[in-house]
């Protein structure tokens, strides 16, 4: 049978309702810029991560950016660290190393920086801590709530911007803020507080699919980073790690949501490293997947970092070592399937995820050149593993303050672990907020060196026993932050040799530091403090030549891009979430901290360049 | 919202059921105190005794009881504080306001701890499900099974909506219809739950069941994958429509669900229509 539809099959009141006029403002197009002479460097376009450290000097240094720009596709994003124009995925390139090849401002101008534009979302709940995305010309980002706004690059004009509608059940647990988007493919993609993912017409802003990854209401958990494109699937991972929630990572047909594979980080009855469960724990065993993985085209792995068991603190009744949890697994993107894993912490019962960015390098160990990748835990160590086996290379840590371990012996096994005593009070370091929050650390091929923040903060933890509620928090334990013995609580950002973990410089704070740091190579460390204070360090020596007040404190990713030539740095900047909150305990000066939801985008002075 | 099946709530406080409540009992404080490092204490809310975390600090703070049990309840839309109500059961929530007064700057005591809680009336009694249908139910929202029920098909708070209201359908049709209806879904559709097929300039088609039409849109429930995106499909790019005599429930749920399982999740269907309403 044959009918027109609108006739017969009407809109039914259950149907989800869109007003497509209210939820996508399309503003009249911007007018042509002039173009200025192009002087940034652009690599070739080959990606960063077949090169070793070594070969870098060497890269050719060509000064074309494409006029007209193919659409995003899978080949563009395996060669993003070559196109320093845009930042076409949430690290930057797959490799994550948060690195920009232009150096137009570097640290001989850096004191003539100046902001160009800033746009102001309006969503201030749960500050700004996306991390925007540049897409030859256009600037992609999402705030608290899924609003995703379109501006342009080079003076902050709004394109379009898109409104999630507000749903009806949020999992209060994880916050309504949002890290990021990915475009590709022509559409922009979004995880959203009520755990579906939606892709949006990258030239309007309208909604093209949007999936369920699993019932908010049931399962209290959310997505609130950004997803991850690999060829023709858009990943994504889910919160829900101190929930009584099994843990998973999704993969859907980039241009249809149809979905392709499921990766539960808990293994099932029957499966390898069930038994590391003990009865029914594994159902509510959390393994979270919360923050962005990463991919190595050559190799073809997908990895991504698992978090916590739940309940966090209790472990008594999921004895075993909860695999796979606490762990960075290596899945086959067409399939999900598991290539390998390993596990920091078996047996966490100090909520210390391993969900944290994956960084692909190629460094020597022992003389040999290998094929690693780094991950800094909320433990506050550094996992180098080979990311061909995932055998163990190395962990060093990112702070002092730590007594949930003596240290980390020479094949990856844990000495001395304190675990908390149930139902007494236990003095652990660092804090749940972690030894270092989920913002990212970035790499400088120039230097060869990591850059990460440290948190130096402790606190008291009382651990109880809690019987799962599906979906609903499952602890197992509260937690009070303390001054570590030390003195008091504080952060740092440092320069690391990414193999020994050995400090180049440090630079200390009073505030944790919670934004995501972006090296350049113009020789520079870009991130922002709790106040609103965006700054600039020398990569060789951490000494600060720059700084600019944005009205409230970093929480997101700064990013750099080139428009006709001209290079800009732009960061988030607003002050919010669950760590923000968590400060007060130790600073109540940071109660009166303002929120904000806001980018800035900094350039040279036209012409100076 | 956080929602939570009410057969998985504690419902505790059942002594509370009187009208007025003394705020300043510590054995109320006591049970408050147990709800609140549970649900509100919680990693990364309103951290241990209220001392601050996302949320706000609620110690060392003055406040009016019945603001306090309102804002509780019910939340504060447009943040991320859920409302308690339906979660935990209103006498637990007294009892949580009593533990935050106990942690005020001026913590009532005497006779204005005496609060007037409009709880009067007993709680109704929880919803009583024969064994099997509360195996059912697990069944019907088995989040281990990813094609689940639940995926399509919403009774109470959970699951979403795409299929139709199951309490309803359930209600005029015999245990035999409803697991015919089940394992052979093509048998008869659903009136309103026709799916839609819609060729594509591009060459694609995509079925599924309408979910919206305005002007320049056509939203379906794409039913090629579990769970179905919701598709936005412009009509400028449709080249033909029709309307298919094919379910958009899949028809190989056998694979997901034993002939048991779907006597228990009948049984529950069942149950749940009888309760009515
Ligand atoms: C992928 C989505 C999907 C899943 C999974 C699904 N259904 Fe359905 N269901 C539908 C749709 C769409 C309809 C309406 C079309 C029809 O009547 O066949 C429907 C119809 C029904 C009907 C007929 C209702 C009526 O009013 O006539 C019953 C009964 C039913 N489903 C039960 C179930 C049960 C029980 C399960 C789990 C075993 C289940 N469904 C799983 C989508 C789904």
């Amino acid at each position: 049978m044959r009918m027109a539809l609108g006739s017969g099959v009407g809109l039914r009141p259950h149907a989800v309702i869109f007003s497509a006029g209210a939820m996508i403002q399309k503003v009249p197009g911007s007018p042509e810029r002039p173009r200025s002479s192009l002087q940034q460097s652009d690599p070739s376009g080959r990606p960063l991560l077949r090169l070793s450290v070594a070969m870098l000097g060497s890269l050719a240094l060509a000064a074309v950016a494409p006029l007209v720009a193919a659409e995003v596709d899978s080949k563009r994003l395996e060669a993003a660290g070559g196109e320093p124009s845009n930042w076409l995925t949430y690290y930057g390139s797959y490799e994550a190393w948060r690195y920009s090849t232009l150096d137009q401002i570097n640290r001989a101008n850096i004191s003539e920086l100046r902001p160009v534009w800033a746009f102001e979302t309006g969503i201030p709940d749960g500050g700004l801590q996306a991390a925007p995305l540049v897409v030859d010309g256009v600037m992609y980002v999402s705030s608290a709530w899924n609003h995703v706004f379109a501006l342009d690059a080079a003076t902050g004009e709004m394109l379009w911007r898109y409104d999630y509608p507000e749903p009806e059940t949020i999992p209060g647990t994880y916050g309504t803020w949002n890290r990021g988007v990915a475009v590709a493919y022509g559409l922009v993609y979004m995880g959203t507080l009520d755990n579906h993912v939606v892709a949006l017409d990258r030239d309007t802003g309208e909604e093209v699919w949007r999936v369920e990854v699993e019932n908010a209401a049931q399962c209290g958990c959310n997505i609130t980073s950004a997803p991850l494109v690999v060829k023709d699937l858009v990943i994504t991972g889910v919160t829900g790690g101190d929930s009584a929630h099994r843990g998973y990572l999704n993969a859907y047909d980039a241009k249809t949501g149809r979905h392709r594979w499921r990766f539960w980080t808990i293994p099932a009855p029957g499966e390898p490293g069930h038994d590391s469960w003990e009865g029914d724990s594994w159902r509510y065993g959390g393994g979270s997947t919360w923050i962005t993985g990463t991919y190595d085209a050559e190799l073809d792995l997908l990895y991504w970092a698992v978090g916590n068991p739940a309940a966090d603190f209790y472990g008594e009744d999921r004895e075993g070592d909860n695999l796979y949890t606490d762990s960075i697994v290596a899945l086959d993107p067409d399939t999900g399937h598991l290539r390998w894993h390993y596990q920091q912490i078996p047996h966490d019962v100090w909520d210390y995820d391993s969900a944290y960015e994956i960084v692909l390098l190629d460094l020597e160990v022992d003389g040999e050149v290998r094929k690693t990748l780094l991950n800094p835990s909320k433990s506050g160590y550094v996992w180098l593993l080979d990311r061909g086996s995932g055998e163990f290379l190395g962990a060093w840590p990112l702070v002092e303050n730590s007594n949930w371990i003596d240290g980390i012996g020479p094949s990856g096994e844990l000495l001395g672990r304190n675990e908390p005593a149930v139902g007494e009070r236990t003095f652990i370091c660092p804090a749940i907020g972690g030894g270092r929050s989920w913002n990212h650390g970035a790499y400088s091929p120039a230097t060869g060196w990591f850059y990460s923040t440290g948190l130096e903060w402790c606190q008291t933890v009382t651990v109880r026993r809690e019987e799962p509620r599906e979906g609903m928090p499952f602890f197992g334990g509260e937690f009070e932050m303390e001054h570590p013995r030390s003195g008091p609580a504080h952060s740092h950002l440092s320069a690391y040799d990414p193999v020994t973990g050995e400090r180049k410089w440090r630079y200390e704070h009073k505030y944790p530091l919670l934004a995501s740091q972006l090296a350049t190579a113009g020789g520079l460390v870009f991130t922002g403090d709790a106040t609103g204070r965006f700054f600039a360090l020398d990569a060789d020596t951490g000494r600060e030549l720059w700084g600019f007040r944005t009205g409230s404190g970093h929480r997101g990713s700064t990013v750099s891009y080139a428009i006709d030539g001209r290079q800009f740095v732009a960061t988030p900047s607003g002050w919010g979430s669950a760590l923000a909150g968590l400060t007060t305990q130790l600073w109540p000066e940071a109660a009166d901290f303002p929120s904000g939801s806001s980018i800035f985008a900094f350039s040279l002075p036209e012409g100076s360049e | 919202m956080i929602r939570a099946t009410a057969g998985l709530l504690l419902v505790s406080s059942a002594w509370l059921n009187a009208e007025a409540i003394d705020v300043s009992d510590p054995g109320l404080i006591a049970d408050g105190a147990k709800h609140f490092a549970q649900s509100c204490a919680v990693g990364y809310c309103h951290g241990s005794e209220g001392a601050a975390a996302r949320g706000p600090a609620l110690r060392s703070r003055a406040w009016d009881p019945h603001d306090l049990f309102r804002i509780t309840a019910e939340g504060l839309p447009g943040t991320s504080m859920p409302g308690w109500r339906g979660v935990i059961p209103d006498t637990a929530i007294w009892a949580v306001t009593a533990y935050v007064l106990s942690l005020s700057t001026d913590p009532p005591s005497g006779p204005d701890a005496m609060i007037t809680t409009g709880l009067a009336e007993e709680p109704t009694a929880p919803r009583t499900l024969s064994a099997d249908a509360v195996r059912g139910r697990d069944l019907f929202f088995d989040l281990t099974r990813q094609r689940r029920c639940g995926v399509c098909h919403r009774i109470g708070a959970l699951g979403t909506a795409i299929g139709p209201n199951l309490a309803l359908a359930a209600r005029s049709r015999s245990a035999e219809d409803l697991s015919l209806d089940i394992l052979d879904p093509n048998r008869s559709i659903a009136f309103g739950f026709e799916q839609v097929e819609l060729r594509l300039r591009s060459g694609e088609t995509v079925r599924g069941v309408l979910a919206e039409e305005t002007e320049v849109w056509i939203r379906v429930h794409d039913s090629a994958a579990v769970p179905p995106p919701l598709r936005s499909v412009r009509k400028a790019d449709i080249l033909d429509q029709a309307v298919v005599e094919r379910s958009g429930m899949p028809d190989d749920l056998d694979d997901t669900y034993s002939p048991g399982e779907v006597a228990q999740i009948v049984a529950y269907l069942r149950e749940v229509a009888g309760e009515g309403s």
